[in-house]
């Protein structure tokens, strides 16, 4: 089971990072930004067979994959601007992890922007052919 | 790639204290400063390796749309 991996990685971290806490601050930041990215290298390789599983759906029933890739792309952003802001709310740094998340706010509005225009088109030629 | 560059991050971190407590008390305090500096500066280059791998991932996995 990947989990129980996963699980005792956290605790090594966290464990050394208690270590190395009082001596050196700076290093505990480098400890917990290590152990934050491999877990998240751990976790996105659970990811790739829930893909592909989408990827054949769409071409099974040939769906239009041009909204499903923006989706993952939203996953995507989300995926790191979340792990960015992680990282810097755990050095202290409430402020920048405020400005990281707004940035990666305004990435993902600005990928849904095309799929609102889409649906108001095809609510137009809805309305249209009526 | 998994626990052990969390013990050797840890393992640097502490030398590095056990290091610069020994040269404070030998009052050398500018060579504790960059054994603090030289010890941060390796911890981030395996910090770097990681997270290149981590961002390379990403990209292989949520790019082949």
């Amino acid at each position: 089971m990947d989990i129980l991996k996963l699980i005792g990685i956290a605790i090594c971290s966290v464990a050394a990072n208690m270590a190395v806490r009082e001596y050196k601050r700076e290093f505990a930041l480098v400890i917990s930004l290590v152990s934050g990215a491999i877990i998240l290298v751990m976790a996105i390789n659970m990811v790739t067979p829930v893909f592909d599983s989408i990827n054949r759906l769409c071409t099974k029933y040939s769906l239009d994959t041009g909204h499903i890739s923006i989706i993952i792309k939203i996953i995507a952003i989300s995926y790191l601007t979340q792990f960015a802001s992680g990282i810097c709310s755990d050095a202290g740094e409430k402020n920048l992890s405020s400005k990281v998340e707004l940035a990666g706010r305004i990435m993902i509005a600005s990928c849904v922007i095309p799929i609102a225009i889409s649906v108001m088109e095809t609510i137009e030629n809805m309305i249209e052919s009526v | 790639m998994t626990i052990d560059i969390i013990f050797r991050l840890a393992g640097i971190g502490i030398i590095v204290a056990v290091i610069t407590q020994l040269l404070k008390q030998t009052g050398r305090d500018e060579i504790a400063l960059l054994v603090t500096i030289a010890g941060l500066v390796i911890a981030l280059m395996t910090a770097i390796n990681v997270i290149s791998t981590l961002f390379d991932s990403v990209k292989r996995i949520f790019t082949f749309y």
